[in-house]
């Protein structure tokens, strides 16, 4: 795990809250699992408030608030996106378990 | 208190947490207008070794209203950033701080002015120094000159400010907390069957020696208005409403290594202030938290606790006999149309003689001020209810006894402006928690920023 990651628990439906400097592991930073599985593309981000280039050199912080929406929104800057990615969300939450 | 900790969640975050606003035509500059938003409730002076200070990671605005739809179109934002000198000192300071450039300063702090108008963002200056907190006669031996060098000129005839000032709002809030207790009338309050007070007591003011964190701009009055006519009393295009924001990043994560809070995302509004007390007591607990954060527009959806305010109710429970008229308007459910205009509309013409602060339909709580109305020379604190229109509710001034102004609106002084037939009880334009401006010790200013020097942590409290 990124050293800088931080996992949190949050009120609701199994919420995950997950924050990581990107180039130090990306936006996901978890344990590798053993058998990486191609993703599909996410839906089209819905923009909640601008989030320039400049935002990606971290840090992020990744919000999952309820785990079975496969929705979770990036803030990066003074930026925030809507990411729909149930396949995501899931090896993200499998990440989560190899950690326990 | 006007808005000191008024909310369950604002009160856990002081540096974000607005505590008054002031909106008057400038006394020594009536060309101008100035806007004062204060922040930080309740500070103890001696508040040492880590000396108060704005938050770094808190978008401060102050905004104004101009074509009256409670949408901001001139918006002046403030930005904060602390530096310190020598890591390796405990101190705030080395030795005596005899100017704002003084290497003895070890913790110090400067800020950004932005104005936002027309879509547009200009950022009229940065790298501007607040003065250090009063500290005492070693180290902060000759403050109010010092500070005063912290009044720095901006493009466009602006003036600014920002940095700690003696708390220049009075109320008795001990008393008033204590189940609406008003010491000079208390023997007549019901005490619950106690009989705890047997005669009239002077009211205490609890912000007496304590400070908070002001900032001031002056502005040029042209610049705060939009074309239409203006310059006469009766020109809508005159009034402008005011009001305070304070926003922070939606993410927040303490960051383990930096050993700090790290906030990411888009700023989110986590207080407003505009009128006194109107978060504070006129929203139900229920409620202040969502309130603070919208925006005026949205003031319609809380109207109703406007128009029956809780207090209007308690003030006939509680004093026994003292407002019987009150009671009676209370009981037959009548809409306080009176505080409605003078909170959430302005007063319209025609109401109170030669004045008007009216900015339309729109339900929104902005502190209006019709721009075209000059300083008075001889001012009223107890503003246009004492004769005085250029007093709150036309803005409000430093010292204006905005306590006593409100809880005489509410006891029901001013519902004859809107219903003739109404007689106020002998007791509404009496009421009062007991103070008057004399009760601030550090009085004000005559001058921008118009609020007094901050106590010093050596000299408060006293011994």
């Amino acid at each position: 795990m990124s050293r800088r990651s931080v996992l949190r628990g949050a009120a609701g439906a199994g919420a995950v809250g997950l924050a990581a400097a990107a180039g130090a592991g990306g936006i996901v930073a978890a344990t590798r699992p053993a058998h990486q599985q191609a993703l599909p593309p996410a839906a089209k981000p819905e923009t909640m408030a601008a989030m320039g280039p400049e935002a990606m050199t971290g840090p992020l912080v990744v919000y999952l608030r309820d785990t079975t929406t496969g929705e979770f929104d990036v803030f990066g800057g003074t930026g925030q996106v809507r990411i729909k990615n149930p396949a995501l969300v899931s090896q993200l939450l499998k990440n989560v378990q190899l950690a326990w | 208190m006007s808005s000191h900790r008024e909310a369950p969640e604002i009160s856990k975050d002081p540096v974000a947490d607005s505590t008054d606003v002031y909106a008057f035509v400038s006394p020594d500059d009536p060309s101008t207008v100035t806007l004062i938003a204060n922040y930080i409730p309740l500070e103890g002076p001696a508040g040492g070794p880590n000396f108060y200070a704005f938050g770094d990671d808190v978008l401060y605005e102050i905004h104004v209203d101009n074509d009256a739809d409670a949408e901001p179109d001139v918006t002046f934002q403030f930005r904060f950033q602390t530096a310190l000198a020598d890591p390796d000192t405990f101190l705030y300071n080395t030795g005596p701080i005899l100017s704002l450039s003084s290497p003895n300063w070890n913790r110090r702090q400067t800020y950004s002015v932005t104005r936002v108008q027309n879509g547009q963002s200009d950022l009229l200056a940065w790298g501007l120094a607040s003065p250090p907190c009063n500290i005492g006669p070693l180290s902060t031996p000759n403050y109010a000159a010092l500070a005063k060098t912290a009044v720095h000129p901006l493009p466009g005839g602006i003036k600014v400010f920002a940095g700690q000032r003696a708390e220049g709002f009075y109320v008795d809030l001990g008393a008033i907390f204590d189940l609406g207790d008003l010491r000079p009338f208390e023997n007549l309050h019901a005490q619950y069957g106690m009989n705890v007070f047997s005669k009239a007591a002077p009211g205490v003011n609890a912000t007496a020696q304590l400070n908070v964190h002001s900032i001031a701009i002056q502005v040029p009055i042209g610049q705060l208005l939009w074309g239409s006519p203006h310059g006469k009393v009766t020109d809508q295009g005159s009034v402008i409403g005011v009001w305070t924001t304070a926003s922070r990043q939606t993410a927040q994560i303490w960051d383990a290594d930096q050993r700090a809070n790290c906030g990411t995302g888009p700023f989110h509004q986590v207080s407003r202030l505009a009128n006194p007390l109107v978060n504070e007591v006129l929203i139900p607990l229920g409620s202040k938290d969502l309130w603070n954060t919208l925006p005026p527009s949205a003031d319609k959806q809380f109207a109703d606790r406007v128009a029956h305010p809780e207090l209007a109710g308690l003030l006939p429970a509680l004093y026994p006999g003292v407002f019987p008229n009150l009671a009676k308007l209370v009981a037959a459910g009548t809409a306080r149309a009176d505080l409605e205009a003078i909170l959430l509309t302005g007063i319209p013409s025609g109401i109170v003689a030669g004045f008007q602060n009216y900015t339309g339909a729109v339900l929104a709580d902005m502190l209006r001020l019709n721009t075209a109305i000059p300083p008075t020379a001889k001012p009223n604190a107890l503003g246009l209810i004492g004769g005085d229109p250029a007093g709150f509710p036309n803005g409000r001034r430093v010292f204006d006894d905005v306590v006593t102004v409100e809880l005489r609106a509410i006891a029901g002084v001013t519902v004859p402006l809107v219903d003739k037939s109404f007689t106020p009880d002998g007791a509404a334009s009496l009421v009062t928690d007991g103070l008057t401006a004399a009760s601030v010790p550090s009085g004000y200013l005559d001058e921008f920023p118009y609020l007094g020097v901050p106590y010093s942590g050596f000299d408060t409290p006293k011994s």
